[in-house]
């Protein structure tokens, strides 16, 4: 090697843009290169008393030593102090020279270091927002990582639905500060001029304050140490931007070193990123939300439509709105009385406390003048929105107990009230409320709970529509069907009825008439549909056919001129019929149908077949339709069996497997003829509410007229004329006279009288005639009652017994302890009265 | 001649179970109160009192028409001695007219009440006879 060629390396070495230095292992710096001067500032006199730790950031010492220690080629990235006192990312090398000597290079690789500093912690803020779709739960997660590398405290802000600033995530160096300061997270921030926060808010503008040392608008955080949080500490404060404006803020906090120009970028960067992921977030919930509220309403919808029981209504309310829309809901309805709100139902997302409320608040009544918000909602036929309701100024509400035990065990958040209205007026009301977490009600939400209340009143008001025409359609069948079926000597008359479907009222009825000549009309009919309409058409037609039938027809004129009269109605609905004339002193039955399922027989020996009624249609359908009679002889102990479809019919089943079933069970009947009726809807319908309403009639013919016969009564003064009249049709169908039967009448009557006027005080008790007519036509009679007569109030009761004795051939009145017996006889005389 | 006085003041009574109804109409200055259908126990009250309310303290009497009843007993014939009581306190006659044959005839007649009331067979005679008293 040349001399000069020693200069030029040296001149070569000094023009490098490459620190260089020869250091030792004791921490001298044998030599270094301008390079090295100039990027530490050290002056080349001093050279002697350098030591390379001085240009090392302390942290990274530790780790340059131990290289040097090992004697081996190394290459580190390290800190470096530059003349300014910034910290320099440096790209060392170190080469050893024996003697424990190093030559150590470095390269200010600080800006590219810098670029992957930043880019890796975004990639970290990155994770944390995909972390979750819980905007809170994001934000804490950057937060965190924000003062790993950052900033010793940092916190996030967001606006909240209702325009309130809510601190959402608090992240401290220190965990276990973080700890303490949990607490704060989900406070609402104030909003004053004053709020660093706020104003970044408002503004939209970045806050950056290198050094604040004044009590800062925020909170005096906990500092790194026991030093005044508020003092040198360095602050950025940056704006989270949408399209939609500024939803939040994100702000760092330092107190180690002064924010700079980078991290103001870097702060901005990070809460660009919170802001898509929180808008992102909302997107989504509002769009989950919105999901589920039209699919609430639609729900709602679904099953109010399929409900008309009042109860359920309210109850599928107040189920149906938790918890989308409430985390407690109650359906209170206005009492008849209009002074008070009664709960139909209440539903809680928790079942213990939902339970607690019905055995508590559930049943008190809350008055309509009170300040409960209910109250106020069904006064004023309008929404009671309560927000807030722990903010809620404080009211006196002394009276109102209800209002107190519901919101003590409750502990409402917000409240809002719907009044269900129907018409002009309210029905009752609908009210939500959240108890936990941050859900508030807002004007937002009052769309869709006056949607649901709509819905709900319109619910409401069908279900009690519902219950009224039930109530009446039921009155008004009860007061259609005959309430005690007249008295037929010789004829044993049983009668059922079973309402059919959801307690719904059907048009089946049944009649039995007394005509002329000791006969009877018997009917059965069932008019198309259900409900008042049905029953009034029944009624109709039963009042028609007692019209009809005592004109002295036959049963197919009858019906005949029963279709006539339907479409004389106008449009009436179809029905069918089953009319008999039945003629007791002959055991003889003349049948005629119109759409009616036949009739059914069974015989002495407890043999069934149905009865060969001729089909025609059912009245409605033809105005010209022809009905004929089939003539039916019973034998003695033979029972006619009339009915209704509703016995016979099951969904999904044809009608002859129905009557088929009909006359099996018929030829299992027990013999008495209750018991053939019980046995028959217990074996066809069994113990199932049946779909259809279910009529039966069964008529038992026990012999010919001529014999006996007996008829009960209450002790009541309009019971004498049915009782004459019963005894008189069956006195002439044993062939008594005119002229007797009308003697027999007054002396059974007077007897009658007797009985009712005299035998029991103001309880009502009953008589009874019991008649004998022997082949002689010789009448025996018996009037009885379970009295004591009392002494005669007026002379009548002489004048009876008096007529008795003119008008009978014998009488006696026999006094028994079980009560008092009037036994008579007249044989026939034939003669001419007043001869 | 009595048709052609028949006045316009015609009413009708029906008790509880239709089974009886009052008519009243004039015959000349003769009121004459017509009971269809069937009078036991269960109605006499009412028709005595709708009866007697309906005899003008003027006219002469009362005819009780009773071709149209078809069911009487004792209970009636005590309200027509009561009627027949209270009409002669007024000075006024009760007359009452019944076909000849037939149970109601028969019940009047073994009650005795014939033998206090003056029984006619139809309503022309009974009205002239009361006619005459004035």
């Amino acid at each position: 090697m040349r001399e000069n060629a020693q200069v030029d390396v040296a001149s070569i070495v000094d023009a490098a843009p490459v620190l260089l230095a020869l250091v030792d292992r004791d921490g001298r710096v044998e030599w270094c290169n301008r390079e090295w001067l100039e990027f530490t500032g050290w002056e080349a006199p001093n050279l002697v008393a350098a030591r390379w730790v001085d240009a090392v950031v302390d942290d990274d010492v530790g780790v340059l030593r131990r290289a040097i220690d090992r004697a081996r080629p190394f290459a580190l990235d390290i800190r470096m102090r530059s003349a300014d006192g910034r910290a320099r990312w440096m790209a060392t090398h170190g080469a050893p020279r024996g003697h424990g000597q190093f030559v150590f290079s470095a390269i200010d690789v600080t800006a590219s270091h810098e670029t992957e500093r930043v880019l890796q912690l975004l990639a970290a803020v990155g994770d944390a927002l995909n972390a979750s779709l819980e905007v809170d739960e994001i934000l804490q997660g950057v937060a965190r990582v924000l003062v790993r590398d950052v900033a010793d405290l940092c916190t996030i802000a967001v606006v909240d639905d209702h325009a309130r600033i809510r601190r959402v995530a608090v992240a401290h160096q220190n965990r276990a500060t973080e700890q303490e300061l949990a607490s704060l997270r989900g406070a609402v921030l104030e909003t004053d001029e004053s709020s660093a926060i706020a104003q970044v808010v408002r503004t939209g503008a970045v806050l950056y304050r290198p050094v604040v040392d004044a009590p800062g608008p925020d909170e005096p955080w906990p500092g790194p140490d026991e030093s005044d949080a508020t003092q040198g500490r360095s602050l950025v404060s940056a704006p989270l931007r949408t399209r939609d404006g500024i939803i939040g803020a994100l702000t760092l906090v330092s107190w180690a070193r002064r924010f700079g120009p980078d991290d103001v970028d870097l702060a901005q960067e990070v809460a660009r990123r919170c802001a898509s992921a929180v808008d992102n977030a909302v997107l989504y919930r509002r769009s989950e939300e919105t999901r589920a509220r039209l699919s609430l309403v639609a729900n709602v919808g679904e099953h109010l439509a399929a409900t008309t029981d009042l109860d359920a209504v309210a109850q599928t309310l107040a189920r149906r709105v938790v918890p989308v829309l409430a985390d407690a809901a109650s359906v209170a309805l206005i009492s008849d009385d209009g002074r008070t709100l009664r709960r139909r139902a209440f539903c809680h997302i928790d079942p213990k406390i939902e339970e607690q409320f019905r055995d508590g608040p559930y049943s008190m009544p809350i008055p309509l003048d009170g300040t409960d918000p209910q109250a106020r909602a069904a006064r004023s036929m309008r929404p009671v929105l309560i927000e807030d309701y722990g903010a809620r100024p404080p009211r006196s509400r002394q009276r109102d107990n209800a209002f107190r035990a519901a919101a003590k065990l409750l502990r409402p958040t917000s409240v809002l009230a719907v009044p269900l209205l129907t018409d002009e007026h309210a029905t009752g009301v609908l009210t939500l409320a959240f108890t936990n977490g941050p859900r508030r009600y807002s004007a937002a939400d009052l769309p869709l709970a006056l949607d649901i209340a709509r819905r709900g009143a319109l619910a409401i008001e069908r279900a009690r529509a519902f219950a009224k025409e039930q109530h009446i359609a039921e009155a008004l069948q009860h007061s259609m069907l005959p309430e005690a079926l007249p008295d037929v000597a010789g004829v044993s008359i049983c009668a059922r009825y079973l309402p059919g479907g959801e307690s719904d009222v059907g048009g089946d009825w049944y009649d039995v008439v007394p005509l002329s000549k000791a006969r009877f009309g018997v009917a059965i009919g069932d008019v198309a549909g259900h409900g008042v309409r049905a029953a009034a058409v029944m009624g109709q037609l039963r009042h028609a056919l007692r019209a009809f039938a005592s004109d002295d027809r036959d049963a197919a004129a009858v019906v005949a001129r029963l279709n006539r009269f339907v479409f004389e109605q106008g449009p009436l609905d179809m029905a069918t019929l089953c009319y008999g004339i039945l003629d007791p002193a002959h055991g003889r039955v003349e049948l005629a149908a119109a759409g009616h399922v036949p009739p059914l027989l069974i015989d002495t020996n407890g043999d069934a077949r149905f009865v060969d009624v001729l089909p025609a249609p059912p009245l409605g359908a033809d105005p010209l339709s022809r009905y004929r009679a089939a003539v039916l002889d019973l034998d003695p102990g033979a029972t006619l069996l009339m009915y209704t479809d509703g016995l016979v019919e099951r969904r999904g089943e044809a009608l002859d497997a129905g009557l088929e079933r009909v006359l099996d069970a018929a030829r299992k009947a027990p013999a008495p003829l209750d018991d053939v009726c019980d046995h028959l809807i217990t074996e066809l319908v069994g113990g199932r509410h049946p779909a259809d309403d279910v009529a039966m009639l069964a008529l038992r013919y026990v012999g010919a007229a001529r014999g006996h016969m007996r008829v009960r009564r209450p002790a009541r003064a309009a019971e004498l004329a049915p009782v004459r009249r019963i005894l008189s049709s069956w006195l002439e169908s044993a062939g008594i006279t005119a002229e007797d039967i009308g003697s027999i009448a007054v002396a059974t009557s007077e007897a009658a009288t007797n009985a009712i006027e005299h035998a029991y005080g103001p309880a009502e008790g009953w008589f009874e005639v019991e008649a004998d007519v022997d082949d002689a036509h010789v009448v025996t009679l018996t009037v009885r009652d379970a009295g004591r007569w009392r002494p005669k109030a007026r002379g009548g009761g002489g004048r009876g017994l008096l007529l008795i004795g003119r008008l009978m051939d014998e009488f006696e009145v026999r006094r028994r302890p079980a009560g008092t017996e009037v036994w008579m006889r007249r044989a026939p005389r034939g003669e001419k009265l007043f001869t | 001649m009595t048709g052609q006085h028949a006045s316009a003041r015609k009413g009708n009574l029906m008790n509880d179970t239709g089974l009886v109804q009052v008519f009243d109409r004039r015959e000349g200055s003769v009121p004459v109160c017509e009971i269809r259908g069937e009078l036991d126990a269960s109605n006499v009250e009412h028709v005595l009192d709708r009866v007697i309310g309906n005899v003008p303290s003027e006219a002469p009497g009362l005819v009780l028409d009773l071709g149209n009843t078809s069911y009487l007993d004792s209970a009636g014939v005590r309200i027509m001695f009561e009627l027949a009581r209270r009409l002669r306190a007024r000075r006024q006659e009760l007359r009452i007219t019944v076909p000849a044959d037939g149970i109601v005839r028969r019940v009047l007649v073994l009650t005795a009440l014939a033998d206090v009331v003056a029984v006619d067979e139809d309503v022309a005679t009974a009205v002239r006879a009361l006619e005459a008293r004035t």
